[in-house]
């Protein structure tokens, strides 16, 4: 295990932690549902290993018995929850399902194709003249 | 001490390979001079880019972060900012901090350098639009800039190496609404080639210009400026620290002297010092080459080195459409720009202005980011409702505001820390102003009403935004009188004439435009005169 690898015992915290951060709702899986607490919480480690510390110590700071609902997580003013909760939306947002389901994976190439309409766009700010102040 | 051989002496010895630098090197070298290039980080590496795969918001978080005290990359210097408003955004390397800009291309108005003769504030600068005109032209065609021609806010940008890109339905959408509202804009200008350009390849959209644009479409003098200038045969020494600036009996620089990225300390000897090093790295390494002659610092007889530090306040202001936007095809920085609210109105109650640039707001990652969205907390209930609602579907008019120069903004060697060389790391101290202040509230109204008027359902104010310091100007001002600048129009230190300085440090006042293309346009200008300069004294010699 490398020290951007939790726990069974992270993960299983994790999980219950990011399901009330992100619940199935409104036709979208939980976050446990999209595997953020395995895979995808992975993932963004393998990107960004820094973050697995902060994961880790803001998983830590939640002591028992977990909240019940995100309102009761922020209520108990956790500062390090914050770095917790975008580390689990990046990994939700990378399961390629959820992905699918918002409508955006990843940039795609887009030739240019030029505004021909410009001139007639642009003819009412000309039209008003230069607006910049000469100078000595 | 290990000293350079004869051999290695070169005609111009240059510290900083970013966009003033670079331009400075190529003006030299074209004329026949041997030039040497000090940078202390490294060349960008592409191949580490996210900007097409699924990783990209992850990777701007950190590697491609533009932040030196999150990035901590080996580059880096100390700078503590607990006595700054703002945080200074920039990247140490081959390409300067334009490696992570957006490209966003902006020449400054008339009267941005006339500000004490129109409005009665801080100084004007020695020199004028005019004179710049020229150097703009032939610097826009260096870094392959895009744009639209025509402006009625500028007087004569009769044309853009490339045709501008697509300003996009949100673009189009903020236009429509500013002729309803009988506003200024304009398609937006950047250095982002539209088509196969020298060393850059055309824009694709991915709307990730200041991650790793990996196809080079965006111009950052790694791509516009080094692979030629190595060519042509500028030595350029990467992962190199400039210690200090040595001079003479007479005070004339002589060389400056570097630890290598081997920890060996060398002199590099040259008949000119050409200083790049930006807002901050400038008055430190000036700051640090004290001697008998100046105990106070290199050319700091006026006392200024490092003061009137403007920072370019920045607010954000989000609308959140009913319309679909996906506003990130496309560039990332500036399909469409206002100059609405650029000049002084004295009804206002303040002085100056503020330029406003439309930018996407990203992906998904990045709707639930505490910037620019308020800060509040979006997760629970709410979360994929929230999310639905923004993603695609909402845009920002980001505002630049203008900084006036004030003696107590500054930065100073901070001697409780040390970098990778053992030398001292900076300490910034800054402050907005009342006028800079009032000046972004006026800009963040009008902006919600323009978003307003296009239609936004929501709009969410980022009143001043802390990590937003990308414009780092004003710490080696420039002017006429050698008791009250440090530079004259062009560049040269008034009390040491062969040491340049073309970098934004020189700004006797901040405008409220993107730096980069006055910043490249202004090194041009200098190196030119001391090009014509030489050249004479070699002829009369």
């Amino acid at each position: 295990m490398t020290a951007a690898e939790l726990t069974a015992a992270e993960r299983s915290k994790l999980a219950a932690v990011a399901d009330l951060l992100i619940p199935r709702a409104s036709g979208m899986p939980s976050a446990s549902e999209a595997l953020v607490h395995e895979e995808f919480i992975d993932r963004v480690f393998s990107v960004r290993p820094d973050l697995a510390d902060g994961v880790r110590s803001g998983l830590a700071d939640i002591a028992d018995p977990l909240p019940a609902s995100f309102p009761e997580l922020q209520a108990r003013a956790l500062p390090r929850v914050r770095a917790l909760a975008e580390a689990v939306t990046a990994a939700y947002f990378l399961n390629p399902q959820v992905a699918q389901l918002v409508g955006y994976r990843k940039r795609s190439v887009i030739p240019i194709r030029f505004d021909e309409d410009l001139d007639a766009l642009v003819s009412s700010v000309n039209a008003r003249g230069p607006i910049y102040r000469p100078t000595p | 001490m290990e000293l350079s051989s004869s051999h290695d002496r070169a005609d111009v010895v240059i510290v900083g390979a970013g966009p003033a630098g670079a331009v400075a090197a190529r003006r030299f070298v074209e004329d026949g001079f041997s030039v040497v290039c000090i940078e202390q980080g490294d060349w960008p590496d592409y191949s580490r880019s996210h900007v097409a795969d699924e990783y990209l918001e992850l990777s701007a978080g950190k590697e491609w972060n533009p932040q030196p005290t999150v990035r901590r990359s080996f580059s880096d210097y100390p700078i503590d900012t607990s006595r700054s408003d703002v945080e200074p955004l920039i990247w140490n390397g081959v390409g300067g901090s334009a490696v992570m800009y957006a490209g966003i291309w902006m020449r400054l108005m008339p009267s941005d350098f006339r500000v004490r003769s129109l409005d009665g504030v801080a100084d004007d600068w020695p020199l004028s639009y005019e004179d710049l005109a020229p150097f703009y032209e032939r610097i826009e065609r260096d870094f392959g800039v895009s744009g639209y021609p025509g402006d009625p806010a500028f007087p004569d940008i009769d044309s853009y190496p490339m045709k501008a890109a697509p300003i996009g339905p949100h673009g189009r959408m903020m236009a429509e609404a500013h002729n309803r509202l009988g506003w200024h804009w304009w398609p937006g200008s950047n250095a982002i080639a539209t088509e196969d350009y020298r060393n850059q390849g055309a824009c694709v959209q991915r709307g990730a210009c200041m991650w790793g644009c990996i196809n080079k479409a965006k111009a950052s003098p790694d791509v516009t400026h080094w692979p030629d200038l190595l060519t042509q045969g500028v030595r350029l020494i990467t992962r190199a620290v400039a210690q200090e600036i040595e001079t003479d009996a007479a005070g004339r620089a002589t060389a400056v002297v570097y630890t290598g990225d081997d920890g060996v300390t060398r002199r590099q000897e040259a008949d000119v010092v050409v200083v790049a090093a930006n807002g901050l790295g400038t008055p430190r390494l000036l700051q640090l080459s004290t001697s008998t002659r100046f105990p106070n610092g290199l050319a700091n007889g006026s006392g200024l080195v490092g003061k009137r530090l403007m920072m370019h306040p920045f607010a954000t202001v989000v609308g959140v459409f009913d319309d679909k936007l996906d506003p990130w095809k496309g560039v990332w920085g500036q399909p469409v720009y206002s100059l609405e609210f650029y000049e002084t109105v004295k009804e206002r109650g303040f002085v100056r202005g503020a330029k406003w640039n439309v930018t996407p707001t990203g992906g998904p990652q990045a709707m639930t980011a505490a910037f620019p969205w308020g800060g509040s907390e979006i997760w629970g209930e709410g979360f994929h409702d929230t999310v639905r609602d923004r993603l695609g579907h909402s845009l920002a008019w980001g505002i630049v505001a203008e900084d006036l120069p004030e003696e107590h903004n500054r930065v100073e060697l901070d001697h409780s820390t040390r970098d990778r060389a053992g030398l001292p790391g900076v300490r910034m101290t800054y402050r907005t102003s009342q006028n800079t202040k009032d000046l972004l509230a006026f800009n963040v109204e009008r902006a919600s009403e323009s978003l307003r008027e296009a239609g936004a359902k929501e709009t969410i104010v980022a009143p001043m935004i802390r990590e937003t310091g990308w414009h780092i100007l004003g710490t080696a001002t420039m002017g006429e009188d050698a008791a009250s600048s440090v530079v004259d129009q062009w560049g040269r230190a008034h009390e040491v004439p062969n040491l340049i300085i073309v970098d934004g440090s020189t700004w006797p006042t901040s405008s409220g435009m993107n730096p980069t293309p006055t910043i490249a346009a202004f090194s041009l200008r200098a190196i030119e005169h001391a090009v014509t300069e030489r050249r004479s004294q070699a002829v009369s010699s």
